[in-house]
């Protein structure tokens, strides 16, 4: 059976900008490429578009989120 | 242990051989990681009397225990080697995002030996490290663009991370650093020099390697809580740059309070460190090279109000793992020739040596001078200390436009200072005079020592003494001295130290009178804050985190929870101790007086300021550092610390000569 692809959703009303994500992504698929909502001008990481097409659901960057607000999905995450 | 990789890499640049070395469970028991394992491998590889800049001089890149493991702001990595600045012990603490690197690379610290003898930079992916040519950089290309070309010629799969160095530590300046993340810089105590002495241009970084943990859950339990009270502290709208006068004047009065550090990252989170723009009015901010008091420059400091800098800030900047986000991007095309499209938001640090310590409040040009010091990695302390000098040296005559080269350096002009920084850089004309700091400039310009405001070859940080007294202990006490960064009784008051450390006094409310005066109680806080500083450096923390509280920022149940360990707060602060022991031991070894370590005069009011809100104020700093010395265990009459306190914090056979 094949293996379900999943892709990272991050619950941007809790994530805090820290990166961790990115720093551990092992194939460069995250960046900081949201712009944020809230006040101070951060910009929040999400999937590239290189990361759309590359990301191996492997999921180290849900595991290292840590306040564990990334969630694996079977869609790829809206812009 | 976990939370470690259990192994260092040591890399022979002369042999251009590396090798690993396993590190013994004992040894991250007593030193834990970071600073703490450098002080354990510098003391025992750099042979006593090592020329700085010489192949026996050993340069080491450490990231912190926690780095990695699920905690907040713990990423930052510190540079450690002898400091060529001052003889003795020098490392610098930088954020950025190079730490995570080396524990993906596989060690908890990459250590240099030797000199190669054509210029080389290291590059470690899965496979493993290889000394690479860096020629084609070398003498061409700044710190941020060799950075990004690395990062480019070396993107597979990963993104790399790297270190970088730039013109000013080629040229060997010692108050040179090491830049990464197009600007971060581990700037003090001269170590870009050291890696500009062994031929090393970059380290790049590209490992995958899994960091261990030993309590996952517990990590994310912690961090969930840091986080939440991270995100509702936010600042009220009425809050703006045009308060923080305000706000000084209330840091200024006559009181100390235990107040929940957690307060502090509304500010940290809108401005950053820019906010002491305007704070610093209370006293707090030096001007003139440390010669007026902030009366003389109240109406000219509008002009860095900390909103102008926002409204030039494109974009947030976080280093790794921080959830506070202190930095900022700046987009700065349109100022000067519009060499630099953007640059790092100068911190207040930069903002006051190249501002208030000129007279000036030309904030374009110190966005000018912020990148042009990224790019070549120069110190912007250190840097502007040395300028202020010169404009003083200028002032009273010492040297005329015959040794400036036709420039006149006149207060307030900071063209004329990015003239003269060039020249610093390039170690040219009359820059060259002043390429390695203050102390450096006096042997080359006599009867200057008046104008030259250093602790032990360092030139000081943007805090005053004066304001407050115990920062001017901890400037000269401390094995790096001159440094802002390693205790004050302000920053004491909002960590609450003491909800973890059995021996540490709890803040009261009271009156801080008694701060000018030597107390026991005043000298057993100055010995926490160092140990507690010390600790947050073997971890990976920052400073601004300690600054939240340790009941917020709960670094010692992060330990517990990442290592594996179970050790009570006493035991880590011990671990603290061990590590500042290590460090005054290592300049002990080096013939360093601890009383050479002290501030300039001027610094610490001697004579005093005749006005503004400091006048009068100088403080028994003799006294303090006496009483320092005898509570943290070292001779109170000669600040060496005595053989009983090496037995009991079990580092006499580390520390033996
Ligand atoms: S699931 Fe794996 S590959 Fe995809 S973004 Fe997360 S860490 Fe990267
Ligand atoms: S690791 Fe988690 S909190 Fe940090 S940036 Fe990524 S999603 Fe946000
Ligand atoms: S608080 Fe500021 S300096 Fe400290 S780690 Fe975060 S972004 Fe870096």
């Amino acid at each position: 059976m094949a293996k379900i692809k999943t892709y990272p959703h991050i619950d941007y009303k809790k994530c805090t900008a820290c990166r961790e994500c990115i720093t551990f992504c092992p194939f460069d698929c995250l960046d900081l490429v949201v712009r944020g909502k809230d006040s101070y001008g951060n910009t929040y990481p999400g999937l590239t578009e290189k990361g759309k097409k590359e990301c191996t659901s492997c999921g180290i960057c849900a595991g290292k989120c840590p306040i564990g607000v990334i969630e694996m999905k079977e869609e790829l995450p809206g812009a | 242990m976990k939370g470690v990789m259990g192994k260092i890499l040591k890399v022979n640049l002369t042999a251009r051989e590396w090798s690993e070395e396993q590190i013994d469970e004992g040894i991250y028991d007593q030193f834990l990681g970071g600073i703490g394992l450098a002080t354990y491998i510098l003391h025992r590889d750099i042979q006593k009397g090592a020329d700085p800049l010489g192949p026996e001089n050993v340069l080491g890149f450490v990231p912190g225990a926690l780095t990695g493991t699920g905690s907040f702001v713990t990423g930052r990595f510190l540079v450690t080697g002898k400091s060529p600045l001052t003889g003795g012990w020098g490392d610098s603490n930088c954020g950025g995002n190079f730490s995570p690197g080396i524990k993906q690379a596989g060690y908890d610290g990459i250590f240099f030996y030797g000199t190669s003898s054509e210029p080389v930079y290291l590059f470690i992916d899965n496979k493993g490290p290889q000394i690479l040519d860096a020629s084609e950089y070398w003498g061409t290309t700044d710190a941020v663009d060799t950075e990004q070309q690395l990062i480019e010629k070396h993107t597979l799969r990963k993104k790399p991370v790297c270190v970088t160095i730039g013109e000013a530590a080629e040229k060997l300046s010692l108050i040179s650093g090491i830049v990464n993340d197009k600007g971060r810089i581990a700037a003090r105590s001269g170590l870009g020099a050291v890696m500009g002495s062994k031929k090393l241009k970059a380290v790049v970084l590209a490992g995958s390697k899994k960091i261990p943990v030993a309590k996952p859950d517990k990590m994310k339990e912690i961090s969930t809580e840091y986080a939440n009270k991270v995100r509702v502290m936010n600042l009220p709208g009425f809050v703006k740059g045009s308060t923080f006068p305000l706000v000084g004047k209330a840091l200024g009065l006559n009181m100390r309070t235990p107040m929940n550090g957690i307060a502090m990252v509304g500010i940290f989170k809108k401005y950053g460190t820019i906010f002491a723009n305007l704070s610093g009015l209370n006293g707090d901010l030096p001007v003139k090279n440390w010669a007026l008091s902030t009366k003389h420059f109240k109406k000219k400091a509008k002009k860095t109000n900390p909103d102008l800098q926002l409204k030039k800030e494109t974009n947030k900047y976080h280093c790794s793992s921080c959830n506070i986000g202190c930095g900022g991007e700046a987009d700065i095309s349109n100022i000067g020739d519009g060499a630099f499209k953007t640059t790092h938001k100068p911190e207040y640090e930069t903002v006051a040596s190249f501002g208030s310590l000129l007279l000036s409040n030309d904030l374009d040009g110190i966005y000018y001078i912020n990148e042009i010091c990224n790019r070549a990695g120069l110190d912007t302390i250190s840097a502007g200390n040395t300028m202020a000098y010169a404009y003083e040296c200028y002032e009273k005559g010492i040297i005329t436009k015959e040794d400036t080269g036709g420039l006149e350096l006149k207060w307030g002009q900071v063209d004329t200072a990015i003239e003269v920084l060039k020249q610093m850089i390039r170690r040219e004309g009359f820059g060259a005079l002043l390429a390695d700091g203050v102390k450096a400039a006096t042997r080359k310009i006599p009867g200057s020592e008046d104008c030259a405001m250093h602790a032990g070859g360092q030139e000081p940080g943007m805090h005053d003494p004066r304001f407050e007294s115990g920062m001017g202990l901890h400037m000269s006490v401390d094995p790096t001295p001159g440094k802002h960064t390693v205790g004050a009784e302000t920053y004491y008051m909002s960590t609450a130290v003491w909800n973890y450390c059995s021996w540490a006094p709890k803040q009261k409310l009271e009156s801080k009178s008694h701060e000018q005066e030597a107390t026991h109680e005043g000298a057993w806080k100055n010995v926490a804050m160092s140990a507690m500083k010390q600790l947050v450096d073997c971890s990976g923390g920052c400073l601004f985190a300690m600054l939240t509280g340790f009941n917020n920022w709960r670094l010692f149940d992060w330990l517990n929870a990442a290592t594996g360990m179970e050790k009570s707060g006493d035991q880590l602060m011990e671990i603290g101790l061990r590590v500042q022991t290590m460090r005054q031991m290592f300049n002990i070894r080096e013939g360093i007086d601890p009383w050479k370590n002290k501030m300039a005069d001027r610094v610490i009011g001697r004579p005093p300021l005749p006005d503004g809100p400091t006048k009068g104020n100088s403080f028994d700093l003799e006294g303090q550092m006496q009483l320092y010395w005898e509570k943290i265990g070292w001779d109170r009459e000669t600040g060496v610390p005595t053989r009983e306190t090496l037995e009991k914090l079990n580092i006499l056979q580390y520390t033996e000569a």
